[in-house]
């Protein structure tokens, strides 16, 4: 009797009570997001809050056309950066796999970087106000440093292997960009140093309007590949015989994973380790391995962790802390975490 | 008699050389085939060719007397399930969640697994008989519990034609024989029809109804036991592996035994691949019963004279029912 009840209670319940506690992991974590997009608009070192907005002019100004792009930018970010590291972990089998990790943000940033030293040479100052351009730059580095990933990785089975093409292609990008600021005007050079920190603010609404353009662009090619990655997770053979298209999903992930990563290098800098850090709190604290699941955990935390750390970072008074500086502490530690514990992914190597 | 579920016509493969070619083999609905030969005799490259995973140079493959070479990787996949030897990568998803990765080409985009694909795989897991693993993680499981996984997972794929290549080779012997028995098993009770590459050549002539051998470039279908006799395969495997020993014989699975012969062997080699086809057949040899007696290369029974061990199992089965 007590054996059927407990069966009963663990086979017919249990997976409908599971299926109720995702939704309710959703609907905390969009609360906990609305929370912290208010809370950005709140923080700043003006002692201005959303209340008064309808109050006075200035106030009116700031939180709309400072603080609320500052917000998007965040949340854009928090999307396109884990979305794309959750995208390259799967296409590689690699946990450690990431924008930052394989090299792909910096060969992005070798294209911002020509886009702004090239223009002080051109005498073309106003290239710089075209956020298309800047976009199509990165977008260029990003394919390139892609391209260059895989056509070593179908030689390279280990997990090192890869992150190693990755560091040379990291390493190969900031020696053209040193090449770059040997020959730039100084002036340009802090601009670009500045870029290279990572910042949220600062972006007009027009730029606002093409990251979203991207970001979404990003998103829903990378929708079209998640049956796919769930079929390649029993590697390509199997994937084949269960009839994916490996060639076009490889090619969707790759497309996607660059504009995500090139949009939001070009418009909010180098960020490190959130594309890789976010897919992986995802995995341990929801233990989720469904694919669609797992996608919208990563976008929600992604952006809860964006906005988290935006947030944190104007907390400290007089100065806003670099929004990479606080990637990288929270990011580096999980990073080690990985490399200490391998085997439990039982991925690559 | 009905179409061939599938038929190969001359067909050669390879690389830029020709592994094997002359390949022509005709597979009815609900056989088991054993596929078997040396090392590098072409076994898997054949696998992967029907698979569609390689081009062949040269000929045909035909299933439900459509040319393969046409259709799409999707068609093919709802035709055509296949089970490998291992997974490179075991990734750490719960077992039902890998069963149910067999209903892939049967899913658009985010569709969810209807009422009816869960029982599909429930039933699966139950065939198989690894029910109590369904909530357990694919990395956590034994080689053989994976392996059990992945042929469930073939099931629910909903094929008419189920492909392994070696899917015991990496197993200890318990679990070779378990995943024979359930090939066995599961060719009878689904009526799906199965090809098996394997090297345990004592498993599959123990198992298949059709043999299918590949040596030196050559390819040859057929009985298994004539087949076996007549290309001398334990001598030619035991080059490569422990020799074989007829006297002793090996092991043996104890599929159910109905009718008792009398085999009057004459010890030779004919005699014992006769006594092993009747054995799996469900025949007790004993010494009451029907006298098939073995002389010189020739079998009697009744006083009929038998030139193939593939005339004299028809007629028994015939001659038995009446």
């Amino acid at each position: 009797m007590v054996v059927e009840v407990l069966e009963a209670t663990f086979i017919l319940y249990l997976p409908k009570l599971l299926f109720l506690k995702f939704n309710f992991i959703i609907l905390t974590l969009l609360v906990l997001i609305l929370g912290m997009f208010f809370l950005n608009l709140n923080v700043g070192n003006a002692q201005v809050s959303v209340s008064d907005i309808f109050k006075n002019e200035i106030a009116h100004n700031l939180i709309v056309n400072y603080r609320l792009p500052k917000t998007i930018a965040a949340i854009l970010a928090g999307i396109a950066l884990p979305v794309s590291g959750l995208l390259l972990q799967e296409l590689f089998r690699n946990p450690l796999a990431d924008p930052s990790v394989l090299g792909i943000t910096s060969a992005s940033g070798l294209g911002v970087a020509i886009i702004i030293f090239l223009s002080s040479v051109l005498g073309l100052t106003s290239m710089l106000n075209n956020p298309w351009l800047l976009c199509l730059a990165s977008f260029c580095g990003a394919i390139l440093g892609l391209s260059i990933i895989v056509f070593f990785s179908s030689r390279l089975s280990s997990t090192a292997g890869l992150i190693i093409v990755g560091m040379m292609v990291a390493g190969l990008a900031s020696a053209i960009i040193g090449v770059l600021q040997f020959f730039a005007p100084s002036e340009k050079i802090k601009a670009f140093l500045i870029w290279t920190f990572g910042s949220m603010s600062g972006l007009s609404w027009t730029q606002i309007g093409v990251f979203v353009i991207m970001v979404m662009l990003g998103v829903l090619i990378s929708l079209f590949t998640l049956k796919g990655i769930s079929g390649m997770r029993l590697g390509e053979n199997y994937a084949h015989t269960m009839g994916i298209n490996i060639q076009k999903i490889r090619w969707l992930i790759l497309i996607s994973s660059a504009i995500l990563t090139a949009s939001a290098t070009a418009f909010v800098g180098p960020v490190a380790f959130i594309g890789l850090a976010i897919p992986h709190i995802c995995r341990i604290l929801f233990k989720r391995t469904e694919i669609i699941q797992l996608y919208t955990l990563v976008v929600l935390i992604g952006v809860f962790s964006m906005l988290l750390f935006s947030w944190i970072a104007q907390i400290f008074p007089n100065e806003n802390l670099p929004i990479n500086i606080i990637t990288s502490l929270i990011g580096a530690p999980i990073v080690m975490s990985i490399i200490l514990n391998r085997n439990q992914y039982n991925w690559n190597d | 008699m009905t179409d061939p579920i599938l038929h190969i016509k001359d067909l050669t493969i390879g690389y830029s050389r020709p592994v094997c070619s002359g390949i022509n083999a005709t597979v009815q609905k609900g056989e088991l085939v054993g596929l078997t030969g040396k090392n590098g005799s072409g076994k898997s490259t054949l696998i992967r060719t029907i698979l569609g995973l390689q081009h062949s140079t040269n000929g045909k493959i035909e299933i439900n007397s459509e040319d393969v070479n046409n259709w799409h990787v999707k068609k093919r996949a709802k035709e055509i399930a296949v089970v490998f030897s291992r997974l490179n990568q075991v990734p750490s998803i719960p077992v039902f969640d890998l069963v149910g990765l067999g209903r892939l080409p049967y899913k658009s985009g985010f569709s969810k697994l209807s009422e009816k694909e869960t029982e599909t795989i429930e039933n699966a897991l139950e065939l198989v008989g690894i029910p109590h693993l369904k909530n357990r993680f694919a990395n956590e499981l034994s080689d053989g519990q994976l392996q059990m996984a992945m042929i469930a997972r073939a099931l629910v794929q909903d094929t008419q034609l189920v492909i392994m290549d070696e899917p015991t080779s990496h197993l200890d012997i318990e679990n070779q024989f378990k995943i024979f028995e359930l090939i066995y098993k599961l060719s009878q009770e689904t009526g799906k029809t199965f090809i098996v590459a394997s090297h345990q050549i004592e498993l599959v002539l123990q198992n298949a109804s059709q043999l299918w051998w590949m040596d030196n470039g050559k390819f040859y279908a057929g009985f298994p036991e004539q087949i076996a006799y007549e290309q001398k395969i334990f001598e030619k495997l035991s080059q490569e592996k422990i020799r074989f020993d007829y006297e002793k014989g090996s092991f043996q699975f104890q599929h159910p035994k109905y009718k008792k012969v009398n085999l009057v062997s004459d010890g030779s080699d004919l005699a014992y691949w006769v006594k092993r086809a009747l054995e799996r057949n469900g025949f007790e040899v004993s010494s009451v019963g029907n006298v098939i007696e073995v002389k010189n290369g020739i079998i009697n029974l009744n006083e009929k004279v038998f030139r193939s061990i593939s005339s004299l199992i028809e007629y028994v089965f015939i001659f038995e029912q009446e």
